[in-house]
């Protein structure tokens, strides 16, 4: 591996207070150095001269393995026809389609817009072995998978006997057997209750069959990733999802947080808040609830939140939220896929268009961007669209330019539906976000979240050498009225690093090196009798419960192609 | 005005072993060309990129005309069922293929004709928007069809596709408009989920017919393999006719898919049909008594 100089870049980095130098970066087997150590007659010397030089991207939401993208693809004919690029051996392999792309345009979109790691955010333990083979497949990007576990019945059993120490248990091992990241919440309780044919709960609404209710369920969960001292917080989908008037239940799950919060930092994740950010009574009468939860977010210290924005176009919704797709099928009427895996949760997959003209998708559009402006901390809002549910994750740099320019956002404006426009606030924000602000959302801030700001999301000695180098010079280019140059530059990267290899030059992918996938094992730090005392519950339950045993259950470190595993001390 | 038609000869050179796309050779593309660059025209053999030149043998007049309708390309040639995607797109003058041709001919023209002397594959004319297609040998499935996965609707929008001898099955699947007439059979689904045009069968054909169709006419003047539940009979006539066909004989015409909600007609011969049709009759007569 040679070495890499980065010499003249325009450097931003917030984890390292660096609001904008110019510096050298200097890059040695995989990761980033003192570039006073690298002798530049040996190195690799890649002129930044009037180009912005940041940590590669995050991106902490996105679906893009599991069955559940499988099922899209296959259910999706039509997102391929057109969209078919011949491969470029041996540089990169064929990429299709727009919405549910191959495994291979995943990795090779992300990492030309600049993005290393990506987190599928969802996804049942039964099928992790099939979400872990497809992450395998995917090139360059860093990945991580979080496990679903809110309707799972063996969580569910130990939280309604409220035993909270064989929960952290379970939940624990459950993370060390999926090779899991992070604890995900889709609507707590309501796939269970899906099952018995309820849809869809409340907060406060009983589990039918458990003595229970989501509020507890979110409790419970936070309170065993708080005291397993987990690298990330529990993310949650807010139950409610999707009906108007949802947003009252948002603002009381963010609440919740300061109920469990156990370290000095936040302790619970809002994802796709522009889905649960809905007022109004009706879809009819649908107002924007944006300005409640920026408000919220503002007050409260212990919740961070990522948009789902709406980009307008082409898009696949897929959810474990099952009940929810249920209802979109019937709006839509189009197709419709559903799926209950076991005793762990259900899933559902509908196709969607949003459309610039529609009131309703209007609102939603703008509720996306009035959380981003009217939040005043960048280190606690996100920007994702949830691909694919509001949209493509290639359409970032849109979301970038509707938060830098008030023109652009004004441009936009004029094209959406302006009856829809008189129920929210977006048309007088005057914010535009600042570059410095950008990087923080979509570098630093996301690294910080994710429990691995030493490694990721910075440019610091030490840190992973991922490096994203944009053609553009901010000391020239004034985002807010030049906002074409901002999409165009974030569209493709001029130089894309992956671990200490250049994978992209000039928005095209020259090289395909395969990531890690992060993992997260506090199972192994967890007293010996405490594991015996469970294992043998669980010996008992799991036999009860699945239709495989459970030694098939358990995803070897073989199974994973480049595992990394995160070492965790628990407080129990 | 109207000048004589040039002829463009294309020849097979030898007869091919894998897929042919010649969907870059189309009157208009090629029109107010010089020879030479007809000749180096990029095709696609397999999956390798090459020239017209390579596989074919090419004689034309030094310069071709500017107006595509005064063109008229002639295939020819031993193995043209290899030949895919001919008149892709196409937008005006003609296109002879002397022998059989391969699938996705047609797909989504919108002017122009193409003549085909032998039998034509699958996907013929799918999500054209214009222009006509004639076969005189046989087709193969999804003639006019939309592309699977697509909503009803974004089939074949408007044009004539004629086939004088048998089609295959998912003809017109997803219509939204224009003629398809098949002069003898056709198989299973005949306009299934079309939401308009009109469908001509003169032989017999399968089952299925008009599944989930919301709009358009089908007419079956041969026999069927059985009737949907979800078509109501509406009446019986003493003659059909469309397009200039008269068909002087007894149809029962339905209205359906009641499964989408559907007011397409379908007319189905009663001669050819008694034993399905004979239950569905007594319910004509029942109403008629009072």
């Amino acid at each position: 591996m040679v070495d890499i100089i980065i010499k003249n870049g325009f450097v931003i980095d917030p984890l390292n207070d660096i609001k904008g130098e110019l510096m050298d970066i200097g890059i040695r087997d995989g990761r980033i150095v003192d570039p006073g150590r690298i002798r530049e007659s040996e190195a690799m010397v890649i002129d930044a001269g009037g180009r912005l030089v940041l940590a590669g991207g995050i991106d902490i939401h996105s679906h893009i393995a599991g069955p559940k993208v499988n099922t899209g693809r296959l259910m999706r004919p039509e997102d391929h026809y057109l969209t078919n690029i011949p491969s470029k051996l041996p540089f990169r392999r064929a990429m299709t389609g727009r919405t549910v792309p191959n495994v291979f345009a995943i990795g090779y979109k992300y990492a030309m817009m600049g993005y290393t790691l990506v987190a599928e955010p969802a996804c049942a333990p039964l099928k992790m072995r099939h979400a872990h083979d497809e992450l395998n497949a995917i090139p360059i990007i860093d990945k991580m998978v979080f496990v679903l576990v809110d309707s799972n019945w063996l969580a569910l059993d130990l939280m309604a006997e409220n035993r909270k120490d064989l929960l952290k248990t379970y939940l624990a091992w459950l993370l060390y057997a999926t090779k899991a990241y992070a604890l995900k919440l889709v609507d707590p309780g309501s796939d269970a209750a899906w099952m018995m044919g309820k849809v869809g709960l409340d907060l406060d609404d009983q589990v039918p069959g458990y003595n229970l209710t989501p509020k507890d369920i979110v409790q419970l969960a936070g309170e065993a990733n708080e005291s397993l001292n987990l690298p990330h917080t529990i993310h949650v989908h807010c139950n409610r999802l999707g009906f108007p008037g949802n947003y009252i239940t948002t603002l009381n799950t963010m609440k919740l947080g300061r109920n469990f919060a156990l370290r000095n930092r936040n302790s619970i994740h809002i994802t796709h808040v522009q889905f649960t950010g809905y007022g109004g009574d009706s879809w009819a009468t649908l107002e924007s609830g944006g300005e409640a939860i920026a408000n919220e977010l503002n007050v409260n210290p212990y919740v961070t939140l990522d948009l789902g924005q709406v980009t307008f176009g082409e898009a696949t919704t897929m959810t474990a939220d099952a009940p929810f797709e249920f209802i979109l099928y019937h709006l839509t009427r189009w197709k419709w896929a559903n799926a209950d895996i076991e005793n762990e949760a259900a899933s559902g997959i509908v196709p969607y268009r949003y459309r610039k003209k529609s009131y309703v998708n209007t609102i939603q559009w703008a509720i996306g961007l009035e959380v981003l402006l009217l939040s005043r901390d960048p280190w606690r809002s996100f920007i994702t669209t949830d691909h694919p549910n509001a949209g493509v994750f290639t359409d970032y740099p849109k979301i970038f330019a509707w938060a830098m320019s008030k023109k652009y956002r004004d441009e936009t404006l004029k094209e959406v539906n302006q009856r829809a426009l008189r129920r929210c606030v977006l048309p007088s924000i005057d914010r535009e976000i600042t570059l410095y602000e950008l990087v923080i959302t979509t570098r630093a801030a996301p690294a910080k979240l994710l429990g691995l700001e030493n490694m990721k999301g910075h440019l610091g000695v030490g840190a992973d050498a991922d490096v994203a180098i944009y053609d553009i010079d901010p000391r020239v280019i004034d985002p807010s009225r030049e906002y074409e140059k901002i999409l165009k530059a974030f569209q493709r990267a001029w130089c894309v690093i992956k671990d200490g290899e250049i994978v992209v030059k000039e928005g095209e992918i020259v090289q395909s090196v395969y990531g890690k996938t992060y993992s997260v094992n506090p199972y192994i730090a967890i007293s010996e009798d405490i594991r015996k005392e469970f294992e043998a519950y669980l010996k008992d339950r799991f036999k009860q419960y699945y239709t495989i045993s459970l030694e098939n259950f358990v995803i070897g470190d073989h199974e994973i192609k480049r595992l990394k595993e995160i070492r965790v001390e628990p407080k129990l | 005005m109207s000048q004589e038609k040039i002829s463009v000869y294309v020849r097979l050179k030898a007869r091919p072993t894998v897929p042919i796309d010649l969907r870059a050779l189309r009157p208009d593309r090629i029109a107010s060309l010089r020879n030479s660059d007809v000749k180096n025209i990029k095709i696609i053999e397999g999956g390798r990129e090459t020239v017209l030149e390579d596989l074919f043998d090419v004689e034309s007049p030094a310069t071709l005309p500017p107006n595509p309708e005064n063109i008229e390309i002639i295939v020819l040639g031993d193995g043209t069922s290899k030949i895919r995607y001919l008149g892709y797109k196409m937008d005006g003058g003609r296109i002879i293929v002397e022998g059989s041709a391969g699938p996705l001919t047609g797909y989504k023209m919108s002017k122009g004709n193409i003549v085909i002397k032998g039998s034509a594959g699958n996907w013929l004319g799918a999500k054209m928007k214009g222009g006509s297609i004639e076969v005189f040998g046989d087709a193969g499935n999804f003639i006019g069809a939309k592309l699977p996965g697509e909503k009803p609707g974004k089939g074949m929008k408007d044009g004539a596709i004629i086939i004088h001898g048998n089609a295959g099955s998912y003809i017109g699947l997803g219509m939204a408009g224009g003629t398809i007439i098949v002069e003898k059979s056709a198989g299973n689904m005949v306009g299934g989920y079309m939401t308009g045009g009109l469908i001509i069968v003169q032989g017999n054909c399968g089952d299925f017919v008009g599944a989930r169709m919301s709009g358009g006419r089908i007419i079956i003047v041969g026999g069927i393999g059985g009737i949907l539940p979800s078509f109501y009979i509406d009446s019986i006539v003493g003659e059909v006719r469309a397009r200039g066909r008269v068909f002087k004989k007894p149809f029962a015409i339905f209205i359906g898919d009641a499964l989408a909600s559907g007011r397409g007609t379908l007319a189905v011969s009663l001669e050819e049909n008694k034993a399905i049709l004979q239950p569905l009759l007594q319910l004509i007569e029942e109403v008629r008594i009072p």
